[in-house]
């Protein structure tokens, strides 16, 4: 299956070497959110909020996702 | 000679027009180092008791630290400070750029004016040396403007500056003070006091590089370096700036929205730092010495001109007059932008104020009667300019606005207080404590007045990393923690972050460089010559933060003052939670108690002891606080 994946923020730096901030990644049926994580090689302590198809995801790593679906990554923010 | 700092303080009386330099040393900047910490010694020192903050016995304290022209990433900012006008108690503000750094390697380490000018004037320093100018010819103008002229008239365009704009001449209460017409130092009010003064501002060149001596040049070329080979660690707001964070914020239900009615905007893609990157971004800017390069320059035609001489919109200026709005225009509140940096506003207050006007006037509080005949309107980007350039000028409702949230909803009465979101009269800024309930605590003890920077983000330490590590360097035991709940060990992290973000406000360097509390350490020690730790430094910190409230307990303010909007004991009026979850009063109450317990100030009334002054090496304080008390 293939899934899209957004990296906001600091973890925008993860995605750069895959052309921009949006990546499309091919992952075995089934996977989760922190398999897409570890294939991407981001730091899941770096990871504060996950969207699957515009939505936060309570239960975060451990999402199973579909084929065609959107994941946002977003990390933590403090003052600015 | 000594290191890192010259070691000469400039006194400006601008009634009798006179200049002197003060002379310190070691001993003086090991303890107040500069910007924050150096505002409130000179404010205890130098303003009576009761001062009109727009009166001539009120002081305006200029102030880089000890660090501030080094060639270092994150130096290239000043500290502003003032009895403030929008608070009544410590005002205090930090802008970046270029001119902080400028001022240090022309020979000073700050600049203190008092009294009143008998016209414009402005001040011109030029290697060591200081004049007083007339500023006829620049009163009325834009910052940008006055920027221009100085340049032109002393025929240097090297020529660094901080202004104030037509806002600060006006007397908004949150004028703010600019360096270099894109840099703001916005918080409190600060221009509002120069502009009492008839005082436009500094302009300042150094004609040789390098003047400030360092110890240790190599030792702080190592950590330039680091930072050269570190760039990775911030490359996101290089790339899409502070604003990078917003869309997060939002999907957590943290975005300020509609006067913090709600925590999520559906507008929130139109105006993040990836849109703007995407949209109207034309190149990155800089502070002085700065690897970074985190700062934006937009550029507009149509519909409306935005000028890049005025640089671009900051997270915080994004919320403040986007969501907090309802505007999702994002060349509006590029244009609103550039109207706070050459009129010279915070735009925060600004955008927060107007936002407090909405509310009021969808809930019927304000009507066209009282508004010269506006609809306010939620979502109206035009609407907010013409906002903006009324309050500037005081014209019709605008002359309300202009005097912040808090005085606005005293004088309509009608239970509009109730919708000012605010601490001790200052707006707040755009953090949602109901997703990170520490801050909350934060938002109440700050001696400005609610503030984000030197306040404790508890969403940042949900899991082990960076932000937990940096906080382990004085206590290594810490574990994550929730994001919800007021624990021990979250007011023991306030306590620390607090007082490092108060030391980093006196050295002056940038919150956003990943330095770590020992490279603070040692880069200070490259700069002076000093054998400081990090623990010096936290009480550097500490130090700055309990002469800052002893500033305001000599105005009257104590722990009643230490408030928190009610809004944020209970749920959003609108849209979902998300992250969001009210506070509760009981654990915020005891929360703020820890605080003073461990900060060392009265338990009952927050006020600094004189026992924990004596050990500050401050007792002077204590007989000032007293006297204040008895006179009372």
């Amino acid at each position: 299956m293939t899934v899209t994946v957004r990296a906001h923020g600091e973890l925008g730096r993860y995605l750069k070497p895959l052309g921009g901030d949006t990546a499309s990644v091919a992952l075995p049926a089934g996977a989760t959110v922190g398999a897409l994580l570890d294939r991407l090689g981001i730091n899941r302590d770096e990871v504060w909020l996950v969207a699957v198809n515009g939505d936060v995801v309570d239960d975060g790593e451990d999402r199973r996702l579909a084929d065609g679906d959107r994941v946002d990554l977003f990390a933590a923010v403090a003052g600015g | 000679m000594p290191y890192g700092y010259n070691g000469k303080i400039l006194h400006v009386d601008l009634t009798r027009r006179r200049l002197e330099v003060e002379e310190r040393g070691d001993a003086f900047f090991r303890r107040y180092f500069g910007g924050r910490a150096l505002v409130a010694y000179y404010l205890l020192r130098e303003v009576p008791a009761g001062a009109d903050p727009l009166g001539p016995d009120n002081v305006v304290v200029f102030a880089p630290g000890v660090i501030t022209g080094s060639p270092v990433s994150g130096q290239g900012r000043n500290g502003v400070g003032a009895r403030s006008p929008l608070t009544g108690g410590f005002g205090n503000a930090e802008g970046g750029g270029f001119w902080g750094s400028e001022l240090k390697r022309a020979g000073f380490d700050a600049i203190v004016v008092k009294g009143v000018a008998d016209r414009p004037t402005y001040l011109w320093i030029r290697d060591g040396r200081a004049e007083l100018r007339d500023a006829g010819h620049l009163w009325g103008r834009t910052t940008g403007e006055a920027e221009d002229l100085i340049r032109e008239e002393l025929g240097d365009r090297g020529i660094r500056t901080c202004l104030i704009g037509p806002a600060g001449e006006n007397l908004v209460r949150y004028a703010a003070v600019v360096n270099d017409r894109s840099h703001f130092a916005g918080r409190t009010g600060v221009g509002a006091v120069m502009g009492a003064k008839r005082f436009k501002g500094i302009a300042t060149r150094a004609s040789r590089l390098g003047l400030v001596e360092l110890y240790d040049p190599a030792g702080v070329k190592a950590v330039a370096t680091w930072m050269a080979q570190h760039l990775d660690l911030v490359a996101g707001l290089h790339d899409t700036g502070t604003a990078g964070g917003l869309k997060a914020l939002s999907m957590a239900g943290g975005l300020p929205t509609f006067n913090f009615q709600a925590g999520h905007f559906d507008g929130d893609d139109m105006i993040t730092g990836t849109a703007m990157r995407d949209a109207i971004l034309v190149r990155r800017d800089t502070c002085a010495a700065c690897a970074v390069r985190c700062k934006r320059v937009v550029e507009v035609k149509e519909p409306l001109r935005v000028d890049p001489a005025y640089g671009g919109p900051e997270y915080e200026s994004l919320a403040a007059m986007g969501s907090t709005n309802g505007v999702d225009d994002l060349v509006a509140l590029a244009k609103a932008n550039e109207l706070c940096a050459a009129y010279g506003l915070d735009t925060i207050s600004a955008g927060a104020t107007i936002g407090w006007a909405m509310e009021c006037f969808e809930r019927g509080i304000l009507a066209p009667d009282d508004t010269g005949g506006l609809e306010l309107r939620w979502g109206d980007g035009r609407l907010l300019l013409k906002l903006l350039e009324m309050l500037t000028y005081r014209e019709g409702f605008g002359d309300l606005l202009a005097e912040g949230a808090l005085r606005a909803a005293r004088k309509v009465g009608r239970g509009a207080e109730e919708y000012v979101m605010h601490v001790k009269g200052q707006e707040l800024p755009m953090h949602e404590p109901r997703i990170k309930h520490a801050l909350g605590v934060g938002y109440s003890v700050s001696p400005t007045g609610a503030d984000h920077m030197h306040n404790l983000h508890d969403t940042i330490y949900l899991k082990p990393g960076r932000s937990l590590d940096y906080l382990r360097a004085w206590k290594p035991d810490l574990e994550p923690i929730q994001a919800h709940g007021i624990t021990e060990d979250k007011v023991h992290m306030l306590y620390l972050w607090s007082n490092w973000r108060h030391f980093l406000d006196s050295a002056v360097m940038c919150h956003f460089l990943p330095y770590t509390p020992q490279q603070m350490a040692e880069l200070t020690n490259s700069c002076t010559g000093w054998d400081t730790d990090v623990w010096e430094l936290l009480q550097v910190g500490e130090r700055a933060a309990t002469l800052a409230r002893a500033v305001n307990a000599r105005e009257g303010y104590a722990a009643g003052s230490d408030t928190l909007p009610r809004r944020f004991f209970g749920p959003f009026q609108r849209g979902e939670a998300r992250r969001a979850v009210p506070m509760s009063p009981e654990e915020w109450e005891r929360g703020k108690r820890l605080y003073y317990a461990m900060m060392g100030w009265d338990p009952a009334t927050g006020v600094p002891t004189r026992r924990r002054l004596r050990e500050l090496g401050e007792a002077w304080v204590a007989e000032l606080l007293e006297t204040a008390a008895a006179t009372d």
